[in-house]
């Protein structure tokens, strides 16, 4: 009897191992009792399930446990919908079943509905997907849009959430030059698509081939995209696939830029998306104006677009791609972009291109090394910004040396010998100048006689000049700008019977220089102007002081401090600020003046020179308003005040500074982190550690994002980081953090800057306080290496360098004693 | 011919197997020469679904003069098989191309429409649903008719000879042990 009952039991235990082994097989009778029981407590209320439960399965522990686990995927099934997606999932394989999508034609999808819109006509295909034209269903009103549809699904709830936000801040970027976004979503079969305004353009290298474009006009149209692609870099938006087909232009001739952001838009998620963001794996994606970086799905940053642009100019002036991927593998590519630098764009003229030895020649040097420094293999060695690569080509462009070459003493000299082409241009100069003075002559019946002689000299000067240029007189010598010019100039120089008409003509003369960028032209002549003036008028009349804010103006923008720095001194002396009149050109000026100090460590003064701009700034006509340079304004008042501990005020006047910025251009804008980083600043002198924090790690993120890494701001960020950690006695976070922002100033700075000099003095602050003598002592040493060299003896940083050699030098004594 | 396959319809509502063995293949071909070649023609407008597709075959195999409603539920039933076969069919030849790693055989909308997915997706529920109909064989069928044919509960109800309310809850449970295998 008991045998028996022992062995029912045995059977009994095997049934259920077998049923609830790991490796999940259930039979039939098992699954018999647990329907049973599920089907049941389905039928009951919910609270009172659990004790049926119970009982029903007679301590059955793992019966139990499947009951339950049952009980639990039916509701999940159902609040999931699992199997009920009639239609939709299936929908899109039965219609590939049924043949209706078949070969490569996305045309199949002309026709379909997406959102409020109808597809109408397929555009094209890229590699994120493909773009159709569609028109509005309800007809509402005439609307033609580009709907993208994007190919790699986008599924998980996070990367939808993401692709919102991306969206949302896609669509405050609006400029008259970038093609807007409408709105994106989700079509019934789960594919992302981007709704954008529609542009009828033809890809900018296609446009200018057309217009059979010549050098300086191709040159005109990619400063054009250079200036969209500064404006959205200052809105912290990265584009990250700029190429031509990206890059259209439209019937009225004006660029306009498609996709910006997008493909950070359709990133996969946060946590992975590092190696995903250029798609590698996809077979439409093309390389061509990829750089190195995309290859090693390192971070992107504006150094990213930067080698896009030169990968573009490239392609614009030669006619000819910077490199020649035809049929190679996408390792095969990266292998060739790592190792080798694009071959001269002046060796690559394309065949097609008339005069191509004339092309040649003018790529040949100044652009050559402009488009290969933009398409440096390290990011890091690329131009530092869009607006850098602009100067650049404003520097070509007026005949001066270009910071992408080395300035050696020859190049400078050819490069000053050297004189080009803008006929055209310097004539209809001449003739404003003209209509200028006809309508002074006009305004001031009193000056008539004075007046109508200028008008006259300025008339003989042009026919003088268009003479001496006219090939018949000389020899069919080229007119360029600097020939006349200077011819002008010359002429102008033997007025000197007539001083008054000869100032006003060195002025104009000086500013056409100006415009041309040639500051080292212009100088000498607003100084003789402004000699002539201030002898003839005295000092006080506004044409003294026109030409005095002129004179200044090229001693800025030249570099020349002493001289910039005498000339204040006369202002201040002689109180001219009370009758110079308002203008942007002297509020720049003056912020330039007190960011002088502010490198000498003069903080004092810094703080009086920036208050005064910022009184005259408050006097200009609203129309020169700028809000994001009065928030500079700003920012550099609290600078001076932090860096003499005076805290509070230094934070109120961040506090304004941004206000004002975020007001006018909201937080994702560059001038906002400096705000926010400047705050930080403030915070930690007062010892408002979370606030501290907070402020200095969205500079960081945001900075981090824009800028990528390898950059002197984001290392500003780390330094910061690194003061607060030390404030906060988290002495292994903070040497770290010293180390990061180190390692990033020397590689983008140099060994030598007064920035790793300050930072090794901090470093050296943060052992004296651990009481290790010996590092402490190490790194004021290289520190004061660096700073004797750099700056004056009475700078605030090499003060309190020699307190902290003090400092160490007796923390060691005792520590002898 | 159609008359003939009205009448091996009405057979095989009455029980016969030797009815549904002639009807099946008949069904099957037609239904997958619909989607194949016929659908294909059509012209632009809307996405087509499977229901249209069935009607499509229901429409051009079945007298409608001859049958009653009842009837109609029969011709789903098989439909729903014969559904199952093309989709998993068309399922395993993308998977092999997929697998053969013959990119050209890759279509642009296999990429939009993430094609390769749904194939792996469809054929996994294939595979558990043989799972379960060794375990129970009715509500193996509920689902098959349900996912595959698309059939309303009334329909099935009409096809097994039992209560829609019972058809109701064989697919709860029957929906909640795939879940399980599936996405448990």
């Amino acid at each position: 009897m008991s045998a028996m009952h022992h062995s029912t039991l045995s059977i009994k235990i095997y049934n259920i191992r077998k049923a609830f082994s790991n490796d999940g097989i259930m039979d039939q009778k098992e699954w018999v009792q647990i329907k049973e029981i599920v089907g049941q407590a389905l039928s009951l209320e919910a609270d009172s399930r659990d004790s049926y439960i119970q009982e029903a399965c007679e301590g059955n522990e793992l019966l139990q446990a499947r009951v339950q686990e049952q009980l639990r995927s039916i509701a999940q099934s159902e609040k999931e919908n699992f199997l009920e997606d009639i239609g939709s999932k299936k929908g899109a394989f039965i219609a590939d079943l049924s043949n209706r999508w078949t070969s490569t034609d996305p045309d199949k999808l002309i026709g379909r509905q997406i959102g409020p819109y109808e597809i109408t006509r397929l555009i094209g295909e890229g590699g994120m997907g493909v773009v159709y034209r569609a028109s509005r269903i309800d007809g509402a009103f005439d609307q033609h849009v580009a709907i993208k549809l994007i190919k790699k699904g986008v599924v998980s709830k996070a990367t939808i959430e993401r692709f919102h936000t991306e969206r949302a801040i896609l669509a405050r970027l609006q400029h008259p030059h970038i093609a807007q976004l409408y709105d994106g979503g989700l079509t019934p079969e789960g594919i992302p698509y981007l709704i954008m305004e529609f542009i009828d353009g033809v890809p900018i290298d296609q446009w200018l081939d057309e217009h059979q474009s010549t050098t300086a006009e191709r040159l005109a149209l990619f400063q054009d995209v250079c200036q969209v692609v500064q404006y959205a870099h200052n809105n912290m938006i990265i584009h990250r696939d700029l190429k031509p087909q990206n890059i259209l232009v439209d019937k009225q001739g004006h660029v306009k830029i498609l996709d910006f952001g997008i493909a950070k838009l359709l990133k996969q998620n946060h946590s992975d998306d590092s190696n995903q963001e250029t798609l590698p794996n996809n077979r439409f994606w093309t390389p061509y104006y990829a750089a190195p970086e995309q290859f090693s799905g390192l971070s992107t940053s504006v150094a990213t677009d930067i080698y896009a642009l030169g990968s573009l100019l490239y392609l614009l002036l030669s006619g000819t791609k910077p490199y020649n991927f035809d049929s190679k593998s996408i390792h095969e590519i990266e292998a060739i972009i790592k190792v080798n630098d694009p071959e001269c764009p002046s060796n690559m003229i394309a065949d097609s291109y008339p005069e191509k030895s004339k092309i040649q020649k003018k790529l040949r040097g100044d652009l050559d090394a402009l488009i290969l420094k933009a398409m440096h293999r390290q990011p890091q060695h690329r131009y530092r910004s869009v607006g850098r690569l602009l100067d650049d080509l404003q520097r070509y462009e007026s005949g001066l040396p270009l910071k992408a070459r080395k300035s050696t003493f020859l190049y400078r000299a050819v490069k000053f010998g050297k004189r080009h082409a803008v006929g055209v241009l310097i004539f209809l100069m001449f003739c404003s100048t003209v209509i200028y003075y006809s309508h002074q002559l006009k305004q001031e019946r009193d000056h008539a006689q004075l007046e109508s002689k200028k008008a006259q000299e300025v008339t003989k000067l042009i026919t003088n000049l268009f003479q001496a240029s006219d090939p018949n007189y000389a020899d069919g010598a080229v007119i360029t700008a600097h020939d006349l010019l200077d011819k002008g100039a010359f002429q102008v120089q033997k007025m000197t019977n007539q001083p008054l008409i000869q100032a006003d003509m060195l002025l104009t003369i000086g500013q056409m220089y100006q415009n041309l960028g040639d500051y080292e032209r212009s100088k000498p002549l607003f100084k003789q102007a402004y000699e002539i003036n201030q002898h003839q008028y005295g000092l006080k009349d506004p044409r003294t002081l026109q030409t005095l804010v002129a004179l200044l103006g090229s001693y800025h923008f030249l570099k020349e401090k002493a001289q910039a720095e005498l000339l204040f001194d006369k202002i201040q002396e002689e109180n001219l600020l009370e009758v110079i009149p308002d203008n942007i050109q002297m509020v720049f000026l003056l912020n330039e003046r007190g960011l002088m100090d502010l490198r000498e460590g003069k903080f004092g003064s810094a703080e009086i020179w920036h208050q005064t701009a910022l009184e005259r700034y408050k006097q200009l006509p609203e129309e020169e308003k700028d809000k994001v340079f009065k928030s500079l304004l700003l920012n550099n008042i609290g600078f001076s005040l932090e860096n003499r501990a005076q805290y509070e005020r230094a934070l109120s006047y961040y506090r304004k500074s941004r206000a004002t910025v975020v007001s006018e251009v909201g937080e994702h804008h560059t001038m906002s982190a400096v705000a926010f980083g400047s705050l930080s600043r403030a915070y930690r002198g007062l010892n408002v550690m979370d606030s501290a924090k907070f402020y200095n790690e969205k500079t960081l993120n945001m900075r981090l994002n824009l800028l990528g890494e390898q950059h002197e701001q984001v290392a500003d960020s780390y330094l910061n980081a690194a003061l607060i950690a030390r404030k906060e006695k988290k002495f292994t976070t903070s040497e770290e953090l010293f180390k990061q922002a180190k390692q990033i100033y020397s590689h983008t700075l140099s060994d030598s800057s007064r920035f790793v000099g300050k930072l090794q003095m901090e470093m050296g602050l943060l052992y004296l306080i651990q009481r290790d003598t010996i590092n402490a002592r190490q790194c004021l040493k290289k520190s004061t290496k660096i700073l004797t060299s750099t700056l004056s003896v009475d700078h605030p940083w090499i003060k309190q360098n020699q307190r902290l050699q003090n400092a160490i030098r007796k923390a060691s004594g005792k520590a002898l004693n | 011919m159609r008359d003939d396959i009205t009448q091996l319809l009405i057979e095989f509502k009455d029980g016969s197997r030797k009815a549904y063995n002639q009807l099946f293949p008949l069904v099957y071909n037609r239904l997958k020469q619909i989607a194949g070649r016929e659908l294909a023609r059509e012209d632009k407008g809307h996405t087509y679904s499977q229901t249209d597709l069935v009607h499509e075959g229901y429409f051009r195999l079945i007298n409608q003069n001859k049958v009653k409603w009842q009837d109609r539920a029969h011709f789903y039933a098989i439909a729903a098989k014969s559904m199952r076969r093309i989709l998993i069919d068309h399922a395993r030849k993308k998977r092999a191309q997929k697998r053969g790693g013959d990119k050209r055989a890759q279509t642009f909308i296999d990429e939009i429409m993430n094609i390769d997915k749904q194939a792996e997706e469809l054929i996994n529920i294939d595979e558990a649903l043989d799972r379960l109909a060794a375990l129970d064989e009715r509500m193996a069928k509920v689902v098959e008719f349900r996912y595959f044919g698309e059939m309303t509960f009334e329909d099935i109800a009409e096809v097994m000879d039992l209560s829609a309310r019972t058809i109701k809850r064989d697919w709860a449970q029957a929906r909640g042990w795939l879940y399980k295998e599936l996405r448990g």
